[in-house]
């Protein structure tokens, strides 16, 4: 079937990019250009069905289950008063140091990261809580929006991780704890560029340190913060500890913080409904998407297209220092004009066969992508988060995107660090034993 | 008379959503409690909560087909555009959508669902592989309904601006 990849290939990147232009959404556009490429290598009577299965297979997974269940629970958390308390928890851990409202959205936004996995999810839920309390505070409204954006980021590579999840199907065996535990360092170094840079700016712009809890109150906001903190032992502990997999431990979240949110008194019927519907739908548009990509990823290895890719690389260059530098150019591009699940869909088959010709982990590889792919959701033409953002400051994308550049630059250090010293990402995984 | 239609099926369809969604925390949930309380580990719990999660992937996609904007898409030119190229930049994608949902999954669907209708769940086997390929098919004639109806909208609104701006014309 090599012979025809070129014509396959032809198919694909036009028909994709023709659909995509026009508004059709992605995941019909990856559909439609897969099943006219079937019609090249299968009797037409066979493509139809073939298609309808691919589908059915790609979606009939008990892993991705996760999904669902850590975007449920990432919204109870936000509706049920449990990201007040890890704000609050945030605040007091921080102390008196100049912009500590603005560190303290960092560290907020990490909480809510390893216990939701969503990174639009910690900045409508952190941003919205203390966008109010920074204004109050003569912040400027530009400079917090950038922090909050910034950092939101995090909770995609702190797990649990919903994009890890993608990315362990995509590419058909990389281990879902491994995953989890190897973006725990380059998580924690993301929220660390952001708070050098925000304090950098807080001091440039002169705020004054906020005064200092009294010891009492440190402690309250760290008992009211135990049992929210507790879910990052369940589902963390859990998962390694071998009790549930990734899929019995989101539900657990679930659980959790739904008996967490009736007990503080925060949730409605109506607002349960709608976080359902919410999760639904949110979880329904990502996983209808993995579901379709599954006849483009079958029509590309049936046609051998990676192969013709990872050879033109290698033609390129042999030298893995600059094919993954390549790459990663080529994954910031990307994550700036795509979503990062579809991006994680289709550029997981093509270029991790080539990386692991360069001996580089998959597990490795993951954090790479997804650490890429994260800075293409705070940066326009497509960033969720950027938006999401930039909606609940009430702001402009033009009047945040000029504050956001000294974080770009941090995380694209953050990022060359993490490419280039494997540890960083590998060395929880092996420590814990999920990588030898 | 389509718009209530439209309305009333979004209504079911959320409603059945949120229903699955409730069924697949608790049979989870149950799967874990039988297996480290009851130490007696359910058998069919996770092959029935993967059969619900595929149900409800279908329909919530169908259910967001239902929305404007509903899915992603990378509306450059789209999101710009304004007035007749609008109008046909939209009816072209849900064209290309309407496509999608007759030939994959009612054609394609349908086939798998008559090819699999004796094939036995080996965890269920009160349930055939056919019977859940039914979500397939299922999906494409909502999403299909959903097509048609916003390609008419969209044709209706053009008549109606058009009679609307030569009305305008003939009273100037």
């Amino acid at each position: 079937m090599i012979e025809y990849a070129f014509e396959v290939g032809i198919i694909l990147i036009v028909l994709i990019s023709a659909l995509l232009l026009i508004g059709t959404p992605i995941s019909i556009s990856m559909g439609i250009g897969a099943v006219a490429a079937c019609f090249v290598v299968l009797p037409s009577s066979k493509v139809a069905v073939t298609a309808a299965q691919r589908i059915y297979s790609g979606i009939n997974s008990f892993s991705l289950l996760a999904i669902p269940f850590f975007v449920l629970a990432g919204n109870i958390m936000n509706n049920g008063g449990i990201a007040q308390r890890l704000v609050n928890f945030a605040k007091s851990i921080i102390g008196s140091i100049p912009g500590a409202l603005a560190q303290a959205n960092v560290v907020a936004n990490m909480f809510f990261g390893s216990v939701s996995g969503s990174g639009v999810a910690a900045a409508a839920a952190i941003g919205g809580i203390l966008d109010p309390i920074e204004s109050k505070e003569g912040y400027d409204k530009r400079y917090a929006a950038a922090v909050n954006i910034a950092s939101a980021p995090c909770g995609m590579l702190i797990p649990p991780s919903n994009i890890f999840i993608v990315y362990s199907l995509a590419s058909s065996g990389a281990s879902i704890a491994a995953l989890f535990m190897a973006g725990y360092i380059p998580g924690i170094l993301w929220g660390i560029g952001c708070m050098v840079v925000a304090y950098y700016y807080a001091k440039k712009l002169g705020y004054k340190p906020s005064p200092i809890l009294g010891a009492r109150a440190k402690l309250k906001t760290f008992i009211d913060a135990i049992p929210c903190l507790f879910l990052i032992v369940i589902i963390v502990g859990g998962i390694l500890g071998g009790v549930f997999t990734a899929t019995e431990a989101s539900c657990i979240a679930v659980v959790y913080s739904l008996l967490l949110s009736l007990c503080y008194k925060q949730l409605t019927w109506r607002v349960l409904y709608n976080a359902f519907l919410s999760s639904v739908k949110t979880s329904g548009m990502i996983i209808f998407m993995i579901g379709v990509s599954s006849i483009l990823s079958w029509i590309m290895s049936f046609t051998g297209i990676p192969t013709y890719i990872a050879e033109g690389f290698l033609r390129l260059t042999d030298n893995g220092v600059v094919i993954l530098l390549m790459m990663n150019l080529i994954l910031l591009i990307m994550g700036c004009i795509m979503d990062p699940t579809p991006a994680v869909l289709i550029f997981t088959p093509i270029f991790l066969p080539i990386v692991v010709k360069f001996g580089i982990n998959p597990i490795h590889f993951g954090v790479i992508m997804v650490f890429n792919l994260c800075v293409g959701t705070i940066t326009p033409p497509v960033g969720p988060i950027l938006f999401t953002g930039c909606k609940i400051a009430n702001l402009k994308i033009e009047d945040v995107f000029k504050h956001l550049i000294p974080y770009f630059i941090a995380e694209i250090a953050i990022l060359l660090l993490i490419t280039y010293v494997p540890v960083l990402s590998m060395y929880i995984p092996s420590i814990v034993g999920l990588v030898k | 008379m389509m718009e209530q239609i439209h309305g009333l099926l979004k209504k079911i369809l959320a409603g059945v959503c949120v229903a699955i969604m409730s069924a697949l925390v608790c049979a989870v949930t149950w799967q874990v409690f039988s297996r480290y309380v009851l130490r007696s580990p359910s058998s069919i719990t996770e092959e029935l909560s993967t059969i619900l999660f595929v149900w409800m992937v279908l329909l919530s996609a169908a259910y967001l087909f239902g929305e404007i904007d509903g899915h992603m898409n990378m509306g450059i030119i789209s999101d710009k555009a304004v007035g007749k190229v609008k109008l046909i930049l939209n009816i072209s994608s849900q064209t290309a959508i309407l496509w999608f949902a007759v030939f994959v999954l009612i054609r394609g669907g349908s086939i798998a669902v008559i090819n699999c209708m004796k094939q036995v769940n080996s965890a269920i086997p009160s349930i055939t592989i056919g019977q859940i390929y039914i979500a397939l098919p299922i999906c494409g004639y909502i999403t299909a309904y959903f097509c048609v109806f916003f390609i008419l909208k969209n044709i209706f609104t053009c008549f109606i601006n058009r009679s609307e701006s030569l009305r305008k014309e003939k009273s100037i």
